[in-house]
């Protein structure tokens, strides 16, 4: 009978313990698009968007580097809301199911030293302080305001057959 | 084997040659309240009531702020595929065309170029899609910002395809074009999202087109002439719901003697691949009516990429 309680209370604590570690891994997906939150600062000179994005880590570091990737991912597949003196943007990749078709190529340019890096660059200087830095239960919570070079990163998603170029089809 | 070679790389140039629509040429232009309001217009009497129009050349020589926006207007664009005609040298070349047709002749005879008064009319700076242009730059104490309005229209369908505006972030420290710059960033984006949407739905459901049907003066028939029983506008009618994508049209209006169809959707490809516009298409209704039991001879008369007459009568 001891034995049995013991078993069960094993189980139980190590499914639990699954649960959380699911959830955390959910959060730091690039695909969790509904999980971003993202917004325009300020007008970008040439081919860039000033964008803070925000997001979550059990580090405040690894939640900077997870900020700057959703401001690149919401930047694909999400757009942004107007604001900051700037329209409304559109999301550069336009079919809602591209995140799933092209699954192997999303991985791979999200992966931590993926490509992504190459289209977004911090404007803080150091790691983000005071409001842009919240501890939020046992984690982090960062802003990041960056530049996406949106242009560039648009480019870059048309010559690989990914988004679809405005002049398609003429 | 060079035969083999020869022949591949043929029918891949015919391949990227037909699949593709044809393309629609873009054109800013500064509205009228833009140009009237700042002075640049033409006031002419027509029998009593003063018209005034627009001077877009005055505009253009005129105000550098507005060429600042339509050159970066033109960059952005030009990036997207879609080079702008140029509003200023369209003009240019008309003047320097109409110079050059009065002097041009045959060398043989002496002859001149042919020219009816409706081609002199047609001579016009034109475009499919033109992007009406108002902006103002306002002041708020010591701030300056930027107030955009830029709308997207179909030349033949007269819709508003794609729009843009706002207000920019006022400022007490930015130059005038930087500020101008800026609204011309902040929306243009936003205006090739909806630019984009309307041509996904062109390719999906049809590039949209206006066809009116003409008769000539003093005809032996009219459009309620009957062939087969029923009336020749009815013909017309099941011939546009046979070949319109999805039957899509609609008859804004019709009498004896004309009818106008709105909203007709034609494929951007035929049946081999080769783009279509409103004059190709109704060139078949064309041939439809010189057939028995009709027997009507008529003139085709484009008007763009999206708009065509049929004159039945004669050619």
């Amino acid at each position: 009978m001891k034995r049995l309680i013991q078993f069960i209370t094993i189980a139980t604590l190590a499914y639990g313990m699954a649960g959380c570690a699911a959830k955390k891994e959910l959060m730091i997906t690039y695909g969790s698009n509904h999980n971003i939150e993202s917004q325009i600062i300020s007008v970008g000179k040439d081919g860039t968007k000033m964008i803070k994005a925000w997001a979550f880590a059990k580090n405040p570091e690894l939640a900077f580097m997870y900020a700057k990737r959703n401001a690149v991912s919401a930047a694909i597949f999400k757009g942004f809301p107007a604001g900051g003196g700037s329209g409304m943007v559109g999301a550069i990749v336009r079919n809602p199911n591209a995140d799933t078709e092209h699954k192997a190529f999303f991985d791979e340019f999200f992966k931590d030293d993926g490509k992504w890096a190459q289209y977004v660059v911090s404007k803080n200087v150091g790691m983000p302080s005071g409001n842009d830095r919240l501890k939020v239960g046992k984690g982090y919570k960062v802003g990041a305001s960056v530049a996406v070079k949106f242009d560039a990163l648009r480019k870059y998603l048309e010559d690989s057959n990914i988004a679809k170029k405005l002049d398609e089809g003429f | 084997m060079r035969k083999i070679i020869s022949t591949i790389a043929i029918t891949l140039v015919a391949i990227s040659l037909f699949g593709q629509a044809k393309k629609p040429t873009i054109m800013v232009v500064p509205s009228d309240q833009y140009c009237i309001s700042r002075g640049y217009a033409m006031e002419y009497d027509n029998m009593g009531s003063k018209i005034t129009l627009p001077d877009y050349k005055a505009a253009l020589q005129n105000d550098l702020e507005l060429k600042l926006i339509i050159s970066k207007m033109s960059g952005i664009m030009a990036d997207r595929g879609f080079p702008l005609k140029d509003l200023e040298q369209e003009l240019k070349n008309l003047a320097t065309q109409s110079a050059e047709m009065s002097m041009l002749e045959s060398k043989s005879s002496g002859s001149g170029i042919a020219e009816s008064p409706i081609d002199a009319l047609k001579r016009t700076a034109k475009s499919d899609i033109i992007m009406d242009l108002s902006f103002e730059v306002k002041k708020v104490g010591p701030k300056k910002y930027v107030s955009f309005i830029l709308n997207g229209l179909d030349a033949y369908t007269s819709k508003n395809v794609a729009s843009a505006a706002g207000a920019g972030q006022p400022s007490s420290a930015a130059q005038t074009e930087i500020l101008l710059e800026e609204a011309v960033l902040a929306y243009m984006d936003e205006f090739n999202g909806r630019l984009m949407s309307f041509f996904e739905d062109a390719f999906e459901k049809g590039r949209e087109v206006k066809i009116r049907i003409k008769m000539f003066q003093n005809m032996d028939f009219d459009l309620e002439s009957e062939y087969n029983d029923d009336e020749l506008s009815e013909h017309i009618e099941n011939w546009m719901a046979d070949h319109a994508v999805n039957g899509r049209y609609n008859t804004q209006d019709a009498t004896e003697n004309f009818m106008q169809f709105e909203q007709v959707r034609i494929p951007m490809l035929n049946e081999k691949g080769r783009a279509v516009d409103a004059r190709g298409w109704i060139r078949d209704l064309q041939k439809y009516l010189k057939d028995d039991p009709f027997m009507i001879e008529s003139k085709l008369y484009m008007r763009g990429l999206g708009e065509a007459w049929l004159i039945l009568g004669e050619k």
